[in-house]
């Protein structure tokens, strides 16, 4: 069995590689050589693609382009906001793409609606140490639909200046009770200022106040193996809950009900000693335009401590490549999303502050000081229920709105209690 | 279609003295001292006129609107969309269960207030907004249209984007602005948490963003009441809200009606601006019909309901279409 | 009620000229004039200085009503974005083509539902109002596939025809309620002047039209130049998009980049005010023609 195996990554790793014999490959275009293929590969890549690493696109273009000069890779970038219309719309008609990008909360709704085509899983480099939070965002019933692409884990990002001058050390403290020690420091060495906050954790970021009822040991929703249940009304995820709304009631003095929308914003201002952001996020507080050139050497990164003297277990995001199943060059298209996320290229992504999608490359990471708290929150890193209707329960900003009802006065057992029974109307409804 | 067409120019050329078939009249009195081939042409001509608008629109909407009501009996989803599954019938079921959920009656009254008030407050602004056009300097009404252009020129994420700056519990001006008065601190204060100012905020962006439109159609109506009878009505005695009442008004009826009929129609259909200002995932206080058809259909993966909440939505509106037929009517079929 | 008021060629007016207010008067409603711009303006002015300003003012615990300085580096940023020329021109050409076929065809039905009386006209009215009740967005998915059938899909003609569509209703209502204000004894006296119908009806009733047409075709135009969801979805090519759909570079997960969007949306804004401020005087002139004629 290991041997197959070896034997398979060494032949994905030669078609990656190398231009691939057809003859090799048992599909329906075997009889065609690589350099006479023709058609077209549409990809729908989000604009970070575009606008923050440009690189890998023309990477993979050269690389496909020298294996199949005669096959035409259209590269069409989406944005955010309104990309699951445009996607819905077109999965509907003749026109869809052969290879997109989704956001791995999305991927459910796509696989488990069957717009999604399986994938070998050895035809892709490195995936026998892919992240696992993030393969299983593309797993169902044992099958694979689609191959991670980048991941994200958040960290404190602080401003290492406020430390010095509140605490004498500009070291982040290990534990929450030292940072919070650090924080009242803090705090009292800037209280001229009313709206800077020694630590800013907006009331409505989530993300965040899930990693702290992961930290008590709860969770959003439970399974049974067939039904999803919502969870936060359990005793540890209320407290996991309390605790976060303590620290934002005690430490942010700008308005606590806002998301972690600008949170990068506050940071650049000077307005916050630390923020608990996605890694990449320590760059866009001193990258101008919207960052701050100044705090060029004074922010640093590092893990978050949570409470019961561990770190505080971060979501892990990020991104994965699906081949649609409408698709007419599923082939070519698999092979696209293999060249684009090889090793190269994911090493490229850690150039950016980005996490690569496999432990392997993940781990050069965890020496260097820059990118090391992120590296290191991704064992740890928890991830939302991968249940058929988690998509909108997300979009519905149903958690949101709990946290947002708990800071105006509703207490965290009735809150939860009404998100769990909403989760619960929707979680098991494929969306 | 080409015979037709000569058909159509053929009394044309004869310099015919009568007019062909104007509304004023009849059409069975006037079309008895009618040659019959001209009765032909004068029926086959307002078809004509009619027909490419026909086309288009036919051609575009004439599906989708048919298959939005046939999705609100079945019970589509992504699946069926994309696999071709053909979606079950479900019959009225969608529509019992939105007319049974007190979510939806709660967001219908929600949606009616809200409309009320931006409807309202518009058509007053741009009414007041017209008249001042007329009565301003040339150089102050030219820099009054182009501001306006202006605003209307704003694109719907940039004019959020400004409001929700303007408004933001931070860094907003309007706090700023407002905590330097003497007594009042409003550091920090969050306009959207209570949902009456948030939305009275919206309603204030739907408004200041509508009122161009109105202003400048009114303001364009306003020039083809004629000046003379303004005057006479003043010779007559006439005090300015009297001239304005019945010599000034009845002119401007149809474009005034047409204006705020759609300014209900779009009104009710606010989306984008609660979406932007709400961050993408605007609470349950904040859901109006429009919105709450969206989310439904794109977010909670049920086209079926969506359509079915759009259908609901054009039934409401009816009633206010009714309205505006029965005066389009009256008007244009002068008895 | 209305027929009181209609009388004879009177009726063409001036829109350049006020008529009742005497000149004395007029201060004061000049300084009205000057309070209602600034205040609709305000908005507008906070876009264009937060354009102008540097970009770590803009989202800042001191604002200032004008910037420290001015740079001009947030227009280089967004004209830099990749496409900015490829969809303007889309803009242009999607935006040109849809107000001349609404204005154009919706002038030709609203002056058959203004002026004859046919079989179908009352249904006709009530189609036209009911297209506009429904919420567009519920349409998108259908509206996709018909385009999808069609072929318009990555197509200009695909939008311009959604575009047309959806904006020919409103042509069509606001233009008749023009048509119905203009007597048609002035038509009539026309072509007892030896004037064709057509005739008449482009020397005497288009000039008077002028006003309602240049109002609906910027409610065409702000409609194609500004909508973007059925231009995101129907166009696929990056360098096919439209300037709306452009601007939506300027948000994304990293950061929305305010400044260089503030810029992105006066460029876009830009050709449409010269647009109206160039149609005004040809309005003004128009009507000063009609008058003369009729």
């Amino acid at each position: 069995m290991k041997r197959k195996l070896i034997a398979a990554i060494g032949v994905a790793t030669m078609i990656a590689g190398i231009a691939a014999c057809g003859s090799d490959k048992k599909d329906d275009k075997a009889a065609e050589k690589p350099a006479d293929q023709t058609g077209t590969v549409t990809v729908w890549l989000m604009a970070e693609a575009q606008t923050a690493w440009p690189e890998l696109v023309q990477n993979t273009t050269a690389q496909f382009k020298a294996k199949y000069p005669k096959v035409n890779v259209k590269i069409q970038y989406q944005q955010w906001s309104d990309k699951v219309q445009k996607l819905d719309a077109a999965l509907s008609g003749s026109s869809a793409p052969d290879v997109v990008e989704l956001g791995n909360t999305e991927t459910q709704t796509y696989i488990l609606n069957g717009a999604l085509a399986e994938l070998d899983k050895k035809s892709f480099q490195n995936s026998d140490t892919w992240i696992k939070g993030l393969e299983d965002t593309c797993t169902y019933q044992g099958k694979l639909y689609c191959a991670p692409y980048y991941a994200g884990a958040r960290v404190a990002i602080y401003n290492t200046a406020d430390f010095k001058a509140g605490t004498g050390s500009d070291a982040f403290p290990a534990t929450e009770d030292e940072l919070t020690a650090a924080l009242d420091k803090i705090e009292a060495k800037k209280g001229g200022d009313k709206t800077y906050s020694p630590l800013y954790l907006p009331g409505q970021y989530w993300y965040a106040a899930m990693s702290y009822v992961k930290a008590y040991g709860g969770q959003i929703a439970k399974t049974d193996g067939t039904k999803w249940t919502g969870d936060l009304e359990s005793p540890q995820a209320q407290q996991g809950i309390q605790h976060f709304i303590d620290l934002v009631k005690k430490y942010n003095h700008g308005d606590q009900t806002k998301d972690e929308a600008d949170h990068a914003n506050v940071m650049a201002h000077q307005k916050a000693g630390v923020i608990y952001g996605n890694g990449w996020e320590a760059g866009s507080v001193i990258t101008p335009p919207n960052g701050n050139a100044k705090l060029k050497d004074v922010i640093k990164t590092a893990t978050m401590p949570g409470p019961n003297g561990k770190a505080l277990p971060s979501f892990i995001g990020g991104s994965d490549l699906a081949v649609v199943n409408k698709s007419k060059v599923k082939d070519l298209a698999k092979e696209w999303i293999a060249d684009f996320t090889d090793e190269k290229n994911e090493a490229a992504l850690v150039t950016k502050q980005t996490l690569p999608n496999n432990t392997k490359q993940l781990e050069p990471m965890k020496a260097d000081p820059a990118t090391a708290a992120a590296a290191n929150a991704v064992p740890d890193a928890w991830f939302t229920p991968i249940a058929p209707g988690w998509a909108a329960i997300e979009k519905q900003g149903i958690l949101k709105t709990m946290l947002l009802d708990i800071l105006k006065g509703k207490s965290v057992a009735d809150a939860t209690k009404a998100a769990d029974d909403k989760i619960n109307s929707l979680i098991n409804t494929a969306s | 279609m080409s015979a037709a067409d000569t058909h159509a120019t053929e009394p044309v050329t004869g310099g015919r003295p009568q007019l062909p078939s104007p509304l004023t009249t009849r059409p069975a009195a006037k079309r008895t001292g009618r040659a019959a081939g001209r009765s032909r042409q004068s029926r086959s001509l307002p078809y004509l006129l009619i027909a490419p608008a026909l086309v288009v629109m036919i051609g575009v909407l004439g599906y989708p609107l048919v298959d939005t009501i046939v999705l609100s009996f079945q019970d589509e989803r992504r699946n069926n969309l994309w696999n071709g599954v053909a979606a079950p019938w479900v019959g009225f079921d969608q529509y019992t269960s939105i007319l049974g959920d007190s979510e939806f009656w709660t967001v219908v009254v929600r949606t009616v207030v809200f409309v009320i008030v931006c409807v309202v407050g518009t058509m007053a602004a741009g009414l007041l907004i017209a008249l001042l056009m007329q009565r301003v300097s040339n150089w102050v009404r030219v820099t009054m249209s182009s501001v306006m252009i202006a605003v209307w020129a704003m694109p719907l994420l940039v004019a959020t984007s400004v409001f929700k700056f303007m408004f933001d519990s931070d860094y907003g001006l309007v706090n700023q602005l407002l905590t330097r008065l003497p007594g009042v601190d409003y550091t920090r204060h969050n306009w959207f948490l209570n949902p009456t100012t948030g939305m009275g905020i919206i309603a204030l962006l739907v408004i200041w963003g509508a009122i161009p439109f109105i202003a400048i159609s009114l303001h364009a109506a306003l020039t083809q009441v004629p000046k003379e009878l303004e005057e006479a009505a003043r010779i007559d005695g006439a005090k300015g809200f009297g001239i304005f009442r019945y010599v000034t008004f009845p002119i401007i009826k149809p474009v005034f009606i047409m204006t705020s009929t759609l300014s209900v129609i779009w009104d009710f259909g606010v989306l984008g601006q609660i979406l932007l200002m709400r961050n993408g995932q605007p609470e349950q206080d904040y859901q109006l019909l429009g919105l709450y058809s969206y989310t439904q259909a794109f977010t909670v993966n049920s086209f079926s309901r969506g359509a079915a909440i759009s259908v609901v939505t054009v039934l409401l509106l009816s009633g206010i279409a009714v309205y505006y037929l029965r005066q389009l009517l009256k008007i244009g079929e002068v008895e | 009620m209305s027929t009181a008021v209609k009388s004879g060629p009177a009726a063409t007016d001036s829109a350049g000229v006020t008529y009742r207010t005497p000149k004395k008067n007029r201060s004061g409603w000049n300084v009205l004039g000057i309070v209602v711009t600034v205040l609709m303006g305000f908005p507008v002015y906070w876009m264009i200085i937060t354009a102008l300003r540097p970009s770590q003012e803009i989202l800042s615990y001191h604002q200032k009503l004008y910037p420290s300085s001015v740079t001009f580096s947030q227009f280089k940023r967004a004209m830099d974005m990749p496409n900015f020329w490829d969809n303007v021109k889309s803009s242009v050409i999607i935006s040109a083509f849809s107000v001349v076929i609404a204005i154009g065809i919706g002038l030709l039905a609203a002056y058959a539902i203004g002026r004859f009386k046919f079989w179908g006209r009352r249904g006709l009215i009530i189609a036209l109002l009911v297209i506009q009740l429904i919420p567009a967005t519920s349409m998108l998915i259908p509206i996709y596939i018909q385009l999808n059938k069609m072929g318009g899909l990555n197509e200009y003609w695909g939008v311009i025809v959604v575009y047309a569509a959806s904006t020919l209703p409103f042509a069509v209502w606001m233009l008749r309620g023009f048509i119905v204000n203009i007597p048609k004894e002035l038509e009539e006296s026309a072509m007892v002047d030896g004037c064709s119908q057509m005739t008449a009806f482009r020397r005497v009733v288009l000039p008077l039209l002028a006003p309602g047409l240049v109002a609906a075709s910027i409610y065409a135009l702000m409609t194609a130049w500004n909508e973007y969801l059925f231009a995101y979805v129907i166009l696929q090519d990056n360098d096919k998009y439209t300037l709306s759909i452009w601007l939506l570079k300027f948000t994304g997960q990293r950061g929305t980049d305010y400044g260089a969007l503030m810029a992105g949306s006066i460029l876009i804004a830009l050709p449409v005010v010269i647009f109206f401020l160039f149609v005004q005087r040809k309005v003004a002139s128009g009507l000063t023609a009609g008058a003369v004629k009729g």
